[in-house]
């Protein structure tokens, strides 16, 4: 653990308000949800930097708890054994849920990499490691289009962004596809020219456009 | 998509409606043999943490994955929520035969819950476990066959779903989605149309007028 981690972990333990167990289990709760939303909603979201920043300290410290008590497993086996087995067993289960959450958003990054890169508010939405990674892969793709055909081609029709001609050769995400949400509070949404009451609890398929802003103030969870 | 969804979830939620027992995901466990806390510290630290005191043979909530580890281990007894009873599914299900358009209010994970712990915990059961099995299958049915009428209602607006558990929506996810992004595609590409052909329709309408006239004109 470096010093910034330490630094990040006191700062975290001062926000009012919590204790360190009430924090932790908030966070892991987090977690689910942003993995649910990023897996839904057809756009790439925000990355949670602090939050994951947060669950990797966490993750580590344990690996590092399972280490150093598996060395010691011979003196006091009884004791630790089962202890270890919850504790392994719930890293699995987390660290499930982050890959899970890093494999979907480089999906969506490998999609639209070339909108995301025309936009600033999109390539803000990236952590660090991602725009790395995206960058370094477009630029391979990029690389083996032109050795293997793009070369041949008529200079004219080398371009791989052309947005003229009524067809985008950039794929933005549609978010006018549907997605299965929960309304958590009253609202009326409008698709079509046509009105839709959303009641509270109630289950609707809806495209996400007519409620991407209620997704982000929380009105209404994506399923 | 996110069929896994419902194993990881460790928090409670409150149901859709709210008035039905809730059992979110955590389950009640009784931690006679649990010897957990013997160690040197009374907590056991996770990513997310749970206590777990040292209370004997009383009722500790914890999360559904946790319970069944521990009764794996032969560590724990799990309390069954009371909707897995034959009389309360019972209920429910002649209230799904009663009201053809509803769905009943059951719990939000009755499904991956209900399967875990038949699979786990049998033996935890008040009810014969066979009996609450075929329940569970009647009920599983009757919703599955109201949510296939109800994909007759698919239009490109919007659906409401109401009262279906989100191991049901998964099923259907894949399907509802697919279909609704093409109807909507369609019925985009309909307006495309209309739009372009309304002054060539008035042209056309002309034409037609033109044409009859033409035809009496040769009747005659």
């Amino acid at each position: 653990m470096n010093f910034d981690d330490i630094l990040k972990e006191f700062e975290a333990s001062k926000r009012p308000g919590y204790n360190e167990d009430e924090l932790r289990a908030e966070d892991v709760r987090r977690l689910l949800d942003a993995w649910v939303k990023e897996r839904t909603v057809p756009e790439l979201l925000p990355y949670e930097q602090e939050l994951i920043d947060r669950i990797l300290i966490r993750i580590r410290k344990q690996i590092e708890l399972i280490e150093l008590n598996s060395i010691e497993l011979q003196t006091h086996e009884r004791e630790i054994k089962l202890r270890l087995v919850v504790i392994e067993s719930e890293l699995d289960r987390v660290q499930f849920i982050i890959r899970s959450y890093t494999r979907t958003r480089l999906q969506k990054i490998d999609k639209y990499s070339l909108y995301i890169r025309s936009s600033d508010k999109e390539t803000a939405k990236l952590s660090n490691n991602e725009f790395a990674y995206m960058e370094r892969h477009l630029e391979l793709l990029l690389e083996l289009y032109n050795s293997q055909f793009m070369k041949n081609l008529p200079e004219s029709l080398q371009a791989i962004d052309e947005t003229g001609g009524g067809v985008s050769m950039i794929d933005e995400p549609d978010l006018d596809r549907p997605v299965f949400v929960r309304a958590t509070a009253e609202n009326v949404v409008e698709v079509d020219d046509e009105e839709i009451e959303l009641t509270k609890d109630g289950i609707y398929v809806v495209r996400y456009r007519a409620v991407k802003d209620l997704v982000e103030t929380g009105d209404v969870r994506v399923l | 998509m996110s069929s896994d969804l419902s194993r990881y979830r460790t928090v409670s939620r409150t149901q859709a409606g709210g008035r039905e027992p809730i059992c979110g995901r955590s389950m009640m466990c009784s931690g006679g043999r649990c010897d957990f806390s013997s160690g040197t510290s009374r907590r056991t630290g996770l990513v997310s943490t749970y206590c777990l005191g040292d209370k004997k043979s009383r009722g500790e909530q914890i999360p559904l994955w946790l319970a069944t580890l521990l009764k794996k281990q032969e560590k724990c007894n799990i309390v069954v929520p009371e909707w897995l009873s034959v009389e309360y599914l019972r209920v429910r299900y002649d209230e799904e035969i009663k009201y053809p358009s509803k769905f009943s209010n059951l719990p939000w994970h009755w499904l991956p819950i209900a399967k875990k712990l038949l699979d786990y915990a049998s033996d935890d059961f008040i009810d014969p476990p066979h009996e609450i099995r075929s329940l569970l299958q009647d009920l599983r049915e009757v919703r599955l066959v109201k949510a296939r009428k109800g994909i007759r209602e698919l239009n490109h607006v919007y659906i409401q779903l109401d009262g279906l558990s989100l191991m049901e929506i998964n099923e259907m996810r894949p399907f509802i989605l697919e279909v609704m992004d093409q109807l909507r595609k369609m019925n985009d590409s309909l307006k495309v149309k209309a739009e372009e052909e309304t002054p060539r329709q008035a042209a056309a309408q002309m034409d037609r007028d033109d044409e009859s006239d033409d035809d009496i004109y040769q009747k005659e």
